[in-house]
């Protein structure tokens, strides 16, 4: 992560174990959402027991990472970077953890589902799931480079997703309001959904945590909350 | 690679370093005895040989104050009776002192009293005019050579022509002694007296008192010049060559040999100014010059050694130099300074030569009541009394020395007391 | 915005031929803590006490530039020094109170520039300046005590209250908690706190925690330079220089 070496080198080893620890929690990130992707795609129900087991070692990794932090802070007392660093790993900690679980959800979801799911939604979503693994996996490159760049495109990026879910969004309340056996099914893809759409969110925050780590400076959301624009015109439909 | 030392190796060395110190200790111990036995010899020694100056000798008389002798009446005045002839009574009373006196043995028993006696049997009546017409039984001060002889400093088994008391008189002695009319009484005149010609009339009371003026002329003079030039020299003055001349030549004066200032204050003061001779203001003067360096020393070093913090503190509160300097850094100085001042002092009451040379060696037979009055100083009085053939100023001497030993030592004890007093911790 | 207090613009210092201070500028707010760090060595305590003309006292050493205290230049030699120091209080990094009574400590400086009119008066401004240093609960029952017989803490706000019963503008701070213990550290900070309100201080320390605590401006030196200057948050979160930066991390000393 740092270039410069402290002159305690314990502290060092410090960092690069929280350093390790992080890259760690991503990957097992990365294939809980790859698998979670993978038992929508075929109703595997025992991916999705793989996933569902996979996301305690998450929780274990999640606490020890977090013991340490705790440690550093009060045992370093980081200035500047390293501070910064800390920081911005105690939430990227956090993050990970719930995109985690976010994951996990879709996997859950998928094995009490005993219905047949409607094409093309599916379709539409194991795509908006491949958009989400690119991110998390340029999000941990970011961290890798420590690059304040490559973390904003990731951050970026978030906005595709956004619409994306907006369109599944609108495209299953057509489904429902067609034909209402749908509903069931439906619904369920909705929260499905709204997990991707979650995690997509959350990387976008370990992004932001990346960006104000490596350059000091907070990432802003200026623009209007896009999901209520979509629901909008829902609303006012009586 | 095995360890260079072995661990025998290391015991061995232990032990020698253990037994150095030791050894060392050991040494250390000797020396102090050795130096505590000598100075418990030298202290003996004076002792022993001056004791027998706090006793004088006396001799009992019967003295008839009758008015026809003394040509007083009772209702005389003190004036009348100063001038009374207490000659005559003396020369009677003498003459009956022992029975069947000759005209010769009168003469010879004369001798052996005091020419103080006079002045004693005088003293007597004036305290009490009321014996007047009445015998009376008084002690009166014995001559030297009887007091010596009673004191067994002088020898009596040898040649009567080596002796100070022929036969006869020693006839006398021994009837006096005998009958109880012959003894030793607290010498109270070593104490009250000044020097005189006469050994048992002799005194340290006049060089004491000279010894005292000279002192104080030697601190009044001494110590506020030695504290301010110290002060400044420390503080205040620039630091260049000369300044640094003037640090080397007081540690170089502190080395002249104190007769160089006797011929300083002969040639200068007395010469040129024309101070008045044999007085404590000269003495004193010259020995204050000898005293500075050595109480500049002394202020210098303490005023060093207190800490900078302290004067920095005072110095940041807006204080100025001379705030700073004297009210932290001179009273912090102050016990060491006082240390210094004792010694240049002590140093300064046993400095003879000088004295000598500025003429405080005469012959100074009453108490000095001022600082221009001639007198005596104790150190030359030792040397006057060394000097002297009769044998009753050596137990003089040794006791002269020991009263200055006495004075030193007091002024030691002074010296801690103040230092106690002022001393601050920081 | 703040006033400026003190100005100081290219500021050398020089002991004997050697230079310990390269033109330093740094200006210092009114009614603010503003902290100097640095490695040892650096030229910190330097510039401090070039503020109160402290330097002076050194003979080898040199000063030009300009400092202005109040818009007023002082380094020159029409200054009365005395007055301007008797304007600026200074406390040391091991406390050096006078060896005399605590009473006597803080009475001093009234004293010696005639604050005081009677002697009410002068007990008054002794317990006013116990009070705001903390330190009267402490020894009200013992005045006439000599203050070298107080606790490390307890002798530094002693000699914080000496300093500000002579009611200076600026209060300079040497690393007066070096020689003490976390709590009277944490003591005299709380300290700092409060007299900012009335008082311009200036504080150098070598813990760059304590400057974030007690300083809202810190300037980082090294090497006789002034480095950065920024507001405290600034520099111990993201500081512009990569020399501050390492020093901050512990990364060279």
């Amino acid at each position: 992560m740092e270039q410069d070496k402290h002159i305690v080198k314990s502290y060092d080893e410090e960092m690069k174990e929280i350093n390790n620890s992080i890259l760690d929690i991503g990957s097992l990130v990365e294939n809980q959402l790859k698998d979670a992707l993978g038992t929508l795609k075929n109703q595997d129900t025992e991916l999705a027991d793989k996933v569902i087991q996979a996301d305690d070692l998450i929780d274990e990794k999640f606490r020890e990472l977090d013991q340490k932090l705790v440690l550093i802070l009060g045992k370093r007392q980081p200035m500047a970077t390293d501070l910064r660093t800390i920081f911005s790993a105690i939430k990227m900690n956090k993050d990970l953890e719930r995109l985690g679980d976010h994951s996990t959800n879709i996997a859950k979801r998928t094995a009490l589902i005993e219905l047949v799911l409607p094409e093309k939604p599916v379709r539409d979503i194991l795509r908006m799931g491949e958009h989400v693994q690119v991110m998390i996996a340029k999000v941990i490159q970011s961290f890798v480079n420590f690059s304040a760049e490559e973390a904003k495109i990731v951050w970026e990026m978030d906005e595709e997703i956004d619409d994306e879910y907006l369109g599944i969004l609108r495209q299953l309340l057509t489904y429902m309001m067609e034909d209402p056996k749908r509903i069931s099914a439906c619904t369920n893809l909705l929260y499905m959904v709204k997990d991707l759409e979650r995690a997509g969110d959350y990387v976008q925050n370990i992004a932001e945590d990346i960006y104000y780590a490596v350059s000091g400076e907070p990432l802003y959301n200026d623009g209007p909350d896009r999901e209520w624009e979509a629901i909008k015109p829902l609303k006012k439909k009586k | 690679m095995s360890n260079q030392y072995s661990h025998e190796k290391i015991i061995q060395l232990r032990k020698k370093r253990s037994a150095a110190d030791r050894r060392f200790k050991t040494y250390g111990l000797i020396a102090t005895l050795m130096g505590m036995a000598i100075l418990f010899f030298l202290l003996f020694t004076i002792f022993s040989k001056g004791y027998s100056s706090f006793q004088k000798s006396v001799i009992e008389l019967e003295v008839s104050y009758d008015q026809e002798t003394l040509k007083i009446t009772s209702d005389s005045t003190y004036e009348e009776q100063v001038k009374a002839k207490f000659f005559r009574v003396k020369k009677n009373a003498i003459a009956n002192a022992l029975p069947n006196l000759n005209k010769k043995d009168v003469k010879l028993i004369n001798k052996m009293f005091s020419i103080n006696v006079d002045k004693e049997i005088k003293e007597y009546f004036l305290n009490n005019p009321n014996i007047l017409n009445t015998t009376q039984k008084i002690f009166v001060t014995a001559h030297s050579d009887v007091d010596q002889l009673l004191k067994g400093n002088a020898r009596r088994n040898i040649e009567e022509k080596k002796r100070k008391l022929n036969d006869r008189q020693l006839e006398f002695f021994d009837e006096f002694v005998s009958s109880g009319r012959l003894k030793t009484k607290f010498n109270n005149f070593f104490f009250k007296n000044a020097d005189s010609r006469h050994p048992e009339l002799a005194g340290i009371a006049g060089s004491f008192v000279g010894s005292l003026f000279t002192l104080m002329t030697v601190f009044l003079l001494a110590f506020p010049i030695a504290i301010g030039a110290s002060i400044y020299l420390e503080e205040f003055a620039p630091k260049n060559k000369f300044t640094e001349l003037i640090e080397v030549n007081i540690a170089n004066l502190a080395a002249v040999p104190s007769i160089v200032f006797g011929l300083l204050g002969l040639g200068i003061l007395l010469n040129v100014f024309g101070f008045p001779r044999s007085t404590p203001l000269v003495g004193g003067t010259v020995l204050a010059l000898m005293t500075l360096p050595t109480i500049i020393i002394a202020c210098r070093a303490s005023l060093k050694a207190v800490p900078p913090s302290i004067k920095e503190g005072a110095l940041a509160m807006g204080a100025s130099k001379m705030q700073a300097v004297f009210h932290h850094q001179v009273p912090l100085a102050l016990p060491g300074t006082l240390t210094g001042t004792i010694i240049g002092l002590a140093q300064a009451l046993g400095e003879t030569a000088p004295l000598i040379m500025i003429g405080m060696i005469a012959f100074i037979p009453n108490i000095p009541t001022g600082f221009t009055e001639p007198s005596a100083a104790l150190p030359v009085q030792i040397y006057l009394w060394v000097e002297s053939s009769e044998r009753g100023f050596q137990e003089k001497t040794a006791a002269a020395i020991m009263m200055i030993l006495i004075f030193l030592f007091t002024m030691n004890a002074l010296a801690v007391f103040l230092r106690s007093k002022f001393e601050r911790k920081w | 915005m703040k006033n400026i207090k003190i100005s100081s613009k290219n500021v050398n210092v020089h002991y004997g031929s050697k230079q310990a201070l390269h033109s330093v500028s740094l200006d210092i707010n009114e009614n603010e803590v503003t902290s100097l760090i640095g490695p040892s060595g650096c030229g910190k305590s330097t510039f401090l006490r070039c503020i109160n003309r402290m330097n002076d006292l050194i003979d080898i050493c040199k000063v030009d530039g300009s400092i202005t205290v109040d818009n007023e230049e002082i380094i020159s030699d029409e200054v009365d020094v005395v007055s301007l120091r008797s304007k600026i209080g200074m406390v040391f990094q091991k406390p050096n109170p006078f060896p005399k009574s605590i009473f006597d400590n803080v009475a001093y400086g009234p004293t010696i520039h005639g604050i005081a009119e009677s002697k009410t008066d002068l007990e008054e401004i002794v317990h006013s300046s116990l009070k705001r240093a903390g330190l009267l609960k402490e020894v009200k029952d013992r005045l006439h005590e000599p203050g070298t017989g107080l606790s490390g803490g307890q002798q530094q706000r002693l000699c914080i209250a000496r300093a500000i019963a002579v009611n200076p503008d600026i209060i300079l701070m040497d690393e007066p908690c070096s020689a003490l213990d976390p709590i009277a550290t944490a003591i005299i900070e709380e300290l700092i706190d409060e007299l900012k309100a009335n008082y311009t201080i200036v504080i150098v320390t070598h813990s760059m925690q304590q400057a974030a605590r007690v300083s809202q401006r810190t300037g980082f030196f090294h090497l006789g330079e002034l480095i950065e200057t920024d507001d405290t948050q600034k520099i111990f979160t993201n500081p512009d220089n990569e020399k501050t930066q390492g020093y901050i991390t512990g990364r060279f000393g």
